[in-house]
């Protein structure tokens, strides 16, 4: 019974910051008792801003700590062991169960000494959270299907901050959509050595044999290392549209939720202005940067060689950036359709126009007509050189 | 002078397993494609000067071909259009019979192929000598434990053991050039191209190690190697093809026996240099000494 109980108590950042919480909540209704209810004039008292980072961090904790998708030593052991996934996990299972009811309770019994009560938007947030970081571990183990639908319900709970029963009802849509996604991700284990890189490369190193990625400077890592790279950007036309899509509808939530139209345009439109920005500087920096044009501007002139096709390819994106984003920017503005809806459409626009246009990464670092060019950093040294 | 496809049938047989570790996979492939790297009316200008003016030009497999000529005249444009860093604005290139910058596959099946050392070449500051080594034979797939036996060798070779475990930031300038030239090395790519491998500050021994090691394989014929040089005594040992270039183009081209009888000149490579690239030096020279007699 007491070893019952024990596996339910909360955990101790739960009871360290029920604590502050009560201190909080006491010594403001203790100067309210004398000075007036009012006396602090505050959006959101402190003892509910604690309860909420209590729900965040909770909800990353839990995540974190069930899926041995974080936890490099874990997963190793799990690969030796007669594990499947119709069996419990060794640590205790990734799906909420009673003690995560304990605590979530707990933290809605604080919330009711309070004078504010927000329990429903507490169980929100821990709910996003939970969601968000079982999420990275679907997007490396499981089909991304999961992550879309993931992200798109998270940004509807964005959405729908303002009706804390619906979001809560999104939430718990979300939630079941991750779990299906963590269930066929472990129904998948062992992962992949690469999924496994990212988050501890020293393990894959020693455990398994994969090659250091110690540098080798210049000129072999230009020439051998820098096209098989990988950037991150999505692998598929289809995967890049729908990440740029989520990029637009994320937008579209966020600004909903400014309280007045004027302010939602134009968090709309700073929002597409920083994708373009970013998207621009992203795709110099990835594909300019050591790339240079084989002959500068003068020479360009002189000799009247004014495009060379082999390099100028890299401007199309930029050019088709700005084209794009100004034709659908006045096109459907003229339509008469809403700024805060135009806003997210360019984004979406530009960031799939940043990823998608040829010639890919790969390809124009292989077969690109530019000149190879050493860019300094601090951490090679050259020789024949003082540095 | 240029290399005609006449002389193919009088090749040795390439290594077969330096074959395969370049990944060529047939033997017909090996014999039927006797030159390793072709180029066809190069251009290249910065700017408005122009550097390789239509050069054509042929290296067999197992040749030590080293380019010569004064200073600034277009022998590392030409060795970085081979190697692929500098693309040519008009004209080929062809490696084992595949087009340089041609398509994804091919050109990183060329960058496998080859090592390419600029003179000066940037080194990780923090890494020992022995990881860089280590790391640039993992990123052309040799074997882990051979390259860890070859590591070892190389230092010793080139006067490096002790240095070998202390990181490359610590080196004098002589020191980083060695390691530069045991990275290419280690790479056991068949095509090596060297960008004035002699200079940088080698020492003494430096220098006679790295002159054996470049005769070893002119000897056997198992390497291609293709290195700048603007001092020809140095590189009068080991070539077994000299390609004198001046003002963007090709002057002259083949075994120093070859350059002898054409300026007619018994004497060194200098000497050949001299009649070829410089002939008024010496008139100058006599000049000189004659208008300020001291």
């Amino acid at each position: 019974m007491t070893a019952r109980l024990k596996s339910l108590s909360p955990p101790w950042f739960v009871i360290v910051g029920a604590v502050f919480f009560l201190i909080a909540e006491g010594f403001m209704q203790w100067v309210e008792s004398r000075m007036g209810v009012g006396f602090f004039h505050v959006e959101v008292r402190l003892g509910l801003v604690i309860l909420y980072f209590l729900a965040a961090f909770y909800g990353v904790s839990r995540a974190a700590t069930s899926h041995p998708f974080f936890d490099p030593a874990y997963q190793d052991w799990l690969s030796l062991t007669p594990w499947t996934v119709a069996k419990p996990l060794p640590l205790g299972p990734i799906e909420l169960g009673v003690r995560d009811a304990v605590v979530l309770g707990l933290l809605i019994a604080l919330n009711l000494i309070s004078p504010q009560r927000d329990s429903m938007r507490l169980l929100c947030i821990f709910l996003m959270v939970h969601c968000a970081i079982l999420t990275i571990a679907n997007w490396w183990t499981a089909e991304s299907a999961y992550v879309y639908l993931a992200m798109f319900g998270m940004g509807l709970m964005v959405r729908l901050w303002g009706h804390p029963w619906v979001c809560l009802g999104t939430g718990a849509a979300v939630y079941l959509v991750v779990h299906e996604g963590v269930w066929q991700g472990l129904r998948a284990f062992p992962w992949k050595q690469s999924k496994v890189l990212v988050l501890s490369p020293e393990v894959a190193i020693r455990d398994r044999g994969d090659k250091p990625k110690i540098p080798c400077g210049w000129p072999y890592d230009r020439l051998l290392r820098d096209p098989v790279a990988k950037t991150g950007s999505p692998e598929t036309g289809l995967d890049a549209l729908v990440w740029c899509l989520l990029l637009g509808w994320w937008i579209s939530c966020l600004a909903s939720r400014l309280s007045t139209r004027n302010e939602a345009v134009m968090v709309a439109f700073l929002s597409a202005a920083a994708v373009f920005t970013i998207s621009n500087l992203w795709r110099l920096l990835l594909y300019v940067q050591g790339y240079d044009t084989p002959v500068g501007p003068i020479g360009r002139i002189a000799t009247g060689r004014l495009i060379i096709p082999g390099f100028d390819v890299v401007w199309v994106a930029h050019l088709l950036m700005v084209l794009g984003a100004g034709s659908t920017s006045i096109g459907l503005m003229s339509w008469g359709v809403p700024g805060e809806i135009v806003g997210p459409v360019v984004a979406a626009l530009i960031a799939f126009i940043a990823l998608r246009t040829p010639p890919g990464l790969r390809r124009w670092r292989l077969t690109g007509g530019h000149r190879m060019r050493h860019v300094p950093t601090a951490d090679m040294t050259g020789v024949g050189s003082s540095k | 002078m240029n290399t005609s496809r006449a002389g193919r049938d009088e090749l040795p047989e390439p290594n077969p397993s330096l074959a395969r570790r370049a990944g060529i996979s047939s033997q017909s492939n090996l014999s039927g494609t006797a030159f390793v790297i072709e180029l066809h009316e190069v251009t290249q200008h910065y700017g408005v000067r122009p550097i390789l003016r239509s050069v054509s030009l042929t290296i067999r497999r197992g040749e030590v071909a080293v380019i010569l000529g004064p200073n600034g005249m277009g022998k590392s444009t030409l060795l970085g259009v081979m190697a692929g860093v500098l693309p040519p604005l008009r004209g080929s290139v062809h490696v084992d019979g595949m087009l340089r910058r041609g398509s994804a596959d091919e050109e990183l099946a060329i960058r496998r192929r080859c090592v390419y050392l600029p003179d000066q070449p940037w080194l990780p500051a923090k890494q020992t000598g022995r990881e860089f080594l280590l790391a640039v034979a993992g990123l052309y797939d040799v074997d882990a434990e051979r390259s860890m036996e070859h590591a070892d060798q190389l230092l010793d070779l080139f006067d490096l053991a002790e240095q070998g475990g202390g990181p490359i930031r610590g080196y004098s300038a002589g020191q980083k050039k060695k390691i530069a030239l045991c990275s290419a090395l280690i790479s056991e790519a068949p095509i090596l191209l060297l960008d004035e491998p002699f200079s940088g500050g080698l020492d003494p021994s430096g220098l006679l190690t790295l002159k054996k090691v470049f005769q070893h394989y002119a000897r056997r014929k198992e390497l291609t190697i293709v290195m700048t040089s603007p001092v020809p005594e140095l590189v009068e040992e080991v070539a077994t093809r000299i390609i004198i270039i001046q003002d963007g183009r090709i002057l002259a081209d083949g075994s120093l026996d070859a350059l002898q009888l054409l300026t007619g000149c018994r004497g060194s490579l200098g000497d050949v240099l001299e009649r070829l690239i410089f002939p008024d030096t010496t008139r100058k020279l006599a000049e000189y000494f004659q208008d300020f007699k001291r």
